[in-house]
C-alpha cells in the first residue's frame, strides 16, 4: 500500500519556505532568489522574507523577527479552547506548518519571546500550549477513526489540519482506511448479488 | 524496526487480493501465500477415491505428536505403513469433514466438490466473544491472518450471514485499530509493555503497529534534534528503479 510519507525533517524544510516579517538593521538592495525577490532592506522598516532567511539574518544579528500573530500566548489559548470545543473539525487559525514554524522560532530566536512587560517564562508557556494543541488535535484524529460505522464510508475532515499531526498518522491511517474500504466493498458486492437473486 | 515493510507488506496482500479482482492479485506476496496456507474446515460433497488418508492425517503425518510417540518400535512403523497403504486405496465418504488449506478448499468449492464451512472465527460464538470486547481477544490464536481469511472466505461463501460477518469484523478492526494499534504505539515506550500487546495482534495489525510506531519515533528524533537534519527519504528515493512490475517482483524474490 502507499506508505509514502514525508519525514519530519522534510516538513521542517518546507516550513522554512513560509514567509515571515522581519525588521532589518542594515541597508541593502533587493535579494533575488529562485523563490522570489525580497527586499529592499531598510533599517527599522518591516519586510517579508522566507523563514530560512530570517533565521540566517537573525543568527548574524542583522534583524529582529516579528513573531506571527498566532504565535501569542492568549491567541493560542483561545485556539486551544476552540480546538477542545469543536469535535469534528480543526481550528482554521493556525497555519499548516504551525508546529515546525514554532519549533524553529523557539530554537533560533528565543530572545524575541521575552517581550516588553512579559515574564521570562513566556517561552515555556508558549511551548507547552503548542504541545497541548498538538495533542488535542492528534486525539481528535484518533476519535474520528473510532467513530467510523461499519456501514458508512469512512470519511475524515482534514481541512486546516497541521502538518505534524497529519504526517504522523498518514501511513497507518491511510492503510487502515483502505482496509476498511476493502471490507465494505466486499459487503456491498455481496448485497448487490443477493438483491439480484 | 520493520525493515521488511519496504519490500513485502501484509496490508498489500489483503488489499490487492480484493482490489484488483480475483486472479489478478500479487502472485509473489509472501503474506498472501501464508494466509492461504491456514486450514479451513470443509465438507466433502462427493465420495473421493483414494483420499481417505485425509481423515487420518494426524496419525500419518510424521510431524504430528501422535506419530512420534508411536514410531518407537519398528513393528508399529510397519503397521503404520500398511495402514497408509490401505488408506490410499480407500474412499473418502461424502459428508466427511476435512480440514484443508484455504487455497485448496476454495479451489474445490468452486468445482462443487467440497463446501466451505465457517471456521471457528466465523461462528456466532466467536462473534459474541468479539462483540463483548475485541481488544482483549487474542485473535492471533485463531489465525495470524484472520482478516485476510475472513475476506477471502466471504468472497466464496454465498450466504446471507456474510454481511453479518463483515460488519462484525469491520467493527472489530476499527475498535482494535484505535485501542491496540494506535494507543499502544503512541503510549508505550518499554519493550515489555507492548510485547504483551503484540501477542494479541494479527499480522495485519502488527504491520500497522510498526508503521505507526516508526512515525512516532521519527517525530521524536526530529524534536530532540537527533540524527542528521536532512536525510534520504527512502519512501521516495531508492524505489525509482522498481517502477516496473517485473523489477518489484524480482526484488521480492531476492528478499526471500
Amino acid at each position: 500500500m502507499n506508505y509514502k510519507n514525508l519525514t519530519p525533517q522534510e516538513n521542517e524544510y518546507f516550513a522554512e519556505n513560509e514567509l515571515i516579517q522581519i525588521i532589518p538593521n542594515f541597508k541593502e538592495d533587493q535579494f533575488q532568489f529562485i523563490s522570489g525577490t525580497f527586499g529592499p532592506f531598510r533599517p527599522a522598516k518591516p519586510v517579508t522574507v522566507p523563514l530560512w532567511l530570517a533565521i540566517y539574518l537573525k543568527s548574524r544579528n542583522k534583524c529582529s523577527i516579528q513573531l506571527p500573530k498566532w504565535l501569542d500566548y492568549s491567541c493560542l489559548l483561545t485556539i486551544k479552547s476552540i480546538e477542545k470545543e469543536i469535535v469534528a473539525e480543526f481550528s482554521p487559525d493556525l497555519p499548516y506548518y504551525y508546529y515546525e514554524i514554532a519549533t524553529l522560532l523557539f530554537n533560533n530566536c528565543s530572545d524575541e519571546f521575552s517581550g516588553v512587560g512579559q515574564q521570562s517564562s513566556n517561552l515555556q508557556k508558549l511551548k507547552s500550549v503548542i504541545e497541548d494543541i498538538y495533542e488535542v488535535r492528534k486525539e481528535k484524529l484518533l476519535k474520528s477513526i473510532r467513530s467510523v460505522k461499519a456501514e458508512d464510508t469512512p470519511i475524515m475532515n482534514l481541512s486546516s489540519i497541521g502538518a505534524v499531526e497529519l504526517n504522523q498518522v498518514r501511513p497507518a491511517f491511510s492503510s487502515a482506511y483502505s482496509i476498511l474500504y476493502q471490507m465494505q466493498n466486499l459487503m456491498e458486492q455481496n448485497a448487490d448479488e443477493t438483491q439480484v437473486v | 524496526m520493520a525493515s521488511h515493510l519496504s519490500s513485502v507488506s501484509t496490508i498489500e496482500g489483503l488489499l490487492q487480493h480484493s482490489a484488483s479482482g480475483k486472479g489478478n492479485r500479487d502472485y509473489w506476496n509472501i503474506d498472501d501465500i501464508l494466509a492461504e496456507e491456514e486450514s479451513a474446515p470443509t465438507i466433502f460433497l462427493q465420495d473421493a477415491k483414494g483420499l481417505a488418508y485425509l481423515n487420518h492425517l494426524d496419525q500419518i503425518n510424521p510431524n504430528s505428536s501422535n506419530a512420534i510417540r508411536a514410531s518407537s518400535s519398528a513393528q508399529s512403523m510397519l503397521a503404520k505403513q500398511q495402514q497408509l497403504r490401505n488408506l490410499r486405496t480407500e474412499v473418502l465418504k461424502a459428508e466427511t469433514k476435512v480440514e484443508l488449506p484455504l487455497w485448496l478448499g476454495i479451489a474445490l468449492a468452486q468445482r462443487d466438490i467440497v463446501n466451505l464451512l465457517p471456521p471457528k472465527y466465523m461462528t456466532k460464538q466467536y462473534f459474541n466473544t468479539l462483540n463483548a470486547g475485541s481488544e482483549v481477544v487474542t485473535m492471533r490464536q485463531q489465525s495470524p491472518y484472520i482478516y485476510e481469511n475472513v475476506t477471502k472466505i466471504c468472497e466464496y461463501m454465498a450466504e446471507s450471514d456474510v454481511k453479518d460477518t463483515l460488519v462484525v469484523y469491520l467493527n472489530v478492526f476499527i475498535e482494535r485499530f484505535g485501542k491496540l494499534v494506535i494507543d499502544y504505539s503512541n503510549n508505550s515506550n518499554q519493550t515489555e509493555q507492548f510485547s504483551g500487546v503484540q501477542k494479541k495482534l494479527t499480522n495485519l495489525e502488527r504491520e500497522l503497529f510498526d508503521t505507526h510506531k516508526k512515525q512516532k519515533l521519527m517525530f521524536q528524533a526530529w524534536k530532540n534534534r537527533e540524527g542528521p537534519s536532512v536525510e534520504v527519504n527512502t519512501d521516495f528515493i531508492g524505489n525509482e528503479n522498481n517502477d516496473g512490475h517485473e523489477a518489484r517482483n524480482f526484488k521480492r524474490l531476492r528478499v526471500q
